[in-house]
């Protein structure tokens, strides 16, 4: 599914305060496989967390995904990726506060410039994600009425309703309750059983142990 | 663009009022652009009828009366042919001829009547509550055609005959066949006796009112009596086919004489004193001056509200590109989601280009509303307000210039940063 080589990403390039945040990144994720990111702060796992989802770019190296080379692609195309191969899930949630529940989840299906769907189809869609992380009932609420966990699974609804192959969260669970942070792994956990890879960051080893695998990220390296 | 109207409703909605309020700007500069093209055009449609004479070496009369002279002292002139036949070197003349006593049908008030000439026929297009205005076809109709005002008393169509009679010569009477009935405060070429003169083309007009003239006036086509002559017809309106009978008639109010380009000033002098001596003419203008005084007052208000107009479009560019500006700022954190969900951060500035579309969309349903009121109201007629190409035209063009200018700011500062930065703030905070 993913293949990183040699991936390295400076910040301040050129300038006498450039800092190297990942210094050859190599890894290979897996179809259908969990794998978090581990590492203490400042270690590069949210710098390598935003290549993988085209959210920042690499300086050096080759990103593979799906066989296809997309280290270089124009930031329309990486749009167009975001909306359909990739879904995205932030610490934050990164809602739109005074959407609905369905006008959030909804939005990648308006942005989807491949696939012009009708006004109803994409609300059929958008009700299905969220009977699927059990929010259908709240679909017409606005998010800043929700609770932590309740957004959360409204992101991650949004994140899967183009059906991508591709999950990426960033600490899903940091703003979460244990309880809550139990529910959203749970919700990964099916998603895998969909058929969906999931790549996530995380700084709690008990979340990382949902994951199949555990990558550990030191001084913008992998630790072996 | 459905994605992006739909973004744009939402960030309008939460600015809420402010929205609302550039909106009314944009519909304030569009009625004020509406107001002063209107009424320009519609000076310069009034001014070009007669602009053809205008710029030729001629002269302005406001006359009660022109005569010619006699031997025996002075005699009226009667139409624009005894004008031409009088006076050396005329090339047009543009004019009016009063009826002396003329009665309509079996009526006992007197029926005030013109017989325009063909320049003056031309120089006005009245709005007709029935019927039509006069046509060159009419010049070889076998029956005198006219045109009357709203409110002639009796009950009236086009395609009636009316008989018009005289008193002061018994028995003399004239069929007229009505083919239009003049709109309600229509401008028309006929004097204004009681008003002071504006020394351009406007004297030569007058806006008629039904209710305040409390009164009817007749027109007849002037060309078309002279027209009749070679057949012997209208004779009761032309003394050289009955010169012992028949209305009598004087010329009257504005007309304009242009002679020839070859003529000198000393020549066209000694014509203008040939016509002054035993007429009573009001006011007489050189063409060149009454001309040059036309156009400064065609262009007089485009010097007054130009600047003005100017100077409030310039406040609201400003107003409105600080309000979307501030709108986007405030908003980068909604569209690092929006670039997050799939739209490329670059796209995100379109959003505010479509919000101020709407809103200019916003203000013309305001204009739109206005001037369904004003119609409804039957006051549209009082203003010269009018929805035209040209109108059409400049509201396009400023609607434009004010979304493609206020879209700059905007998007550079989307420029300036990128999602990512955005996120990461967001996230600190």
């Amino acid at each position: 599914m993913i293949q990183l080589k040699d991936i390295k990403k400076i910040y301040n390039k050129n300038h006498s305060n450039a800092f190297e945040a990942l210094r050859g990144i190599s890894l290979t994720i897996e179809n259908q496989e969990i794998v978090a990111i581990v590492g203490t702060s400042g270690a590069g796992k949210s710098t390598l967390l935003h290549i993988l989802a085209f959210i920042d770019s690499a300086d050096e190296g080759t990103y593979m995904l799906d066989e296809r080379d997309v280290t270089d692609l124009p930031d329309k195309d990486k749009s167009q990726l975001r909306t359909g191969e990739i879904g995205l899930v932030m610490q934050d949630y990164a809602l739109v506060e005074d959407f609905t529940a369905i006008e959030n989840v909804m939005m990648p299906l308006d942005f989807d410039r491949k696939n012009k769907r009708k006004s109803r189809e994409k609300k059929k869609l958008a009700l299905q994600v969220l009977r699927q992380v059990d929010m259908e009932d709240f679909s017409k609420k606005r998010c800043n009425e929700l609770s932590g966990g309740q957004k959360q699974r409204v992101a991650i609804a949004r994140a899967i309703v183009n059906n991508p192959k591709l999950v990426i969260a960033d600490e899903p669970t940091g703003a979460l309750d244990s309880g809550n942070a139990k529910q959203i792994m749970e919700i990964f956990k099916k998603l895998q059983q969909d058929g969906k890879t999931v790549v996530f960051v995380t700084h709690d080893m008990n979340i990382a142990s949902y994951a199949d695998r555990i990558i550990e990220i030191q001084d913008g390296r992998l630790i072996e | 663009m459905g994605k992006y109207i739909k973004l744009a409703l939402k960030d309008l909605k939460r600015v809420g009022w402010l929205s609302f309020l550039c909106a009314i700007f944009f519909a304030v500069v569009f009625l004020l652009a509406i107001s002063i093209s209107s009424a320009f055009e519609l000076k310069v449609a009034r001014y070009n009828k007669l602009r053809p004479y205008l710029k030729q070496n001629g002269v302005f009369l406001f006359s009660s009366y022109l005569a010619k002279q006699r031997s025996d002292g002075g005699t009226l002139l009667r139409d624009r042919k005894e004008i031409e036949e009088y006076l050396e070197g005329v090339k047009d003349v543009i004019s009016m001829e009063r009826l002396w006593d003329p009665y309509l049908d079996n009526m006992d008030q007197k029926l005030e009547t013109y017989c325009l000439s063909e320049g003056a026929v031309r120089s006005i297009n009245p709005v007709m509550e029935e019927g039509r205005w006069f046509q060159k076809k009419d010049l070889r109709a076998k029956k005198l055609v006219g045109v009357i005002t709203g409110n002639s008393g009796i009950d009236i169509h086009p395609g009636d005959t009316v008989t018009l009679r005289t008193k002061i010569d018994d028995g003399v009477t004239e069929e007229i066949e009505i083919i239009g009935i003049i709109g309600d405060k229509e401008t028309l070429f006929m004097p204004d006796f009681f008003r002071s003169s504006y020394e351009d083309f406007r004297d030569c007009f007058y806006v008629f009112d039904n209710e305040t003239e409390n009164k009817a006036v007749l027109f007849l086509y002037d060309e078309q009596i002279l027209a009749g002559e070679k057949d012997g017809l209208f004779g009761n309106l032309n003394f050289r086919v009955s010169p012992d009978k028949g209305f009598q008639k004087s010329m009257t109010g504005p007309t304009i004489i242009t002679f020839n380009k070859n003529m000198s000033e000393k020549e066209t002098d000694e014509q203008i004193a040939k016509i002054r001596q035993v007429s009573q003419i009001n006011r007489i203008f050189e063409l060149k001056d009454f001309n040059r005084r036309s156009k400064r007052f065609v262009l007089a208000d485009l010097r007054t509200w130009f600047p003005l107009f100017v100077f409030i479009s310039l406040f609201v560019l400003v107003s409105v590109v600080s309000i979307h500006t501030i709108m986007v700022k405030k908003q980068l954190g909604n569209y690092a989601i929006y670039y997050l969900c799939g739209m490329s951060w670059k796209d995100c500035s379109y959003i505010s280009l479509v919000a101020t579309l709407l809103e200019c969309f916003a203000a013309f349903i305001i204009v739109g509303a206005y001037f369904g009121y004003l119609s409804l109201s039957g006051r549209i007629h009082e203003t010269a307000l009018s929805i035209g190409p040209l109108q059409i035209g400049i509201v396009c063009g400023l609607t434009i210039m004010f979304v493609l200018l206020s879209h700059l700011l905007p998007r550079q500062l989307i420029s300036k940063t990128s999602a990512k930065n955005v996120l990461a703030e967001n996230k600190d905070k």
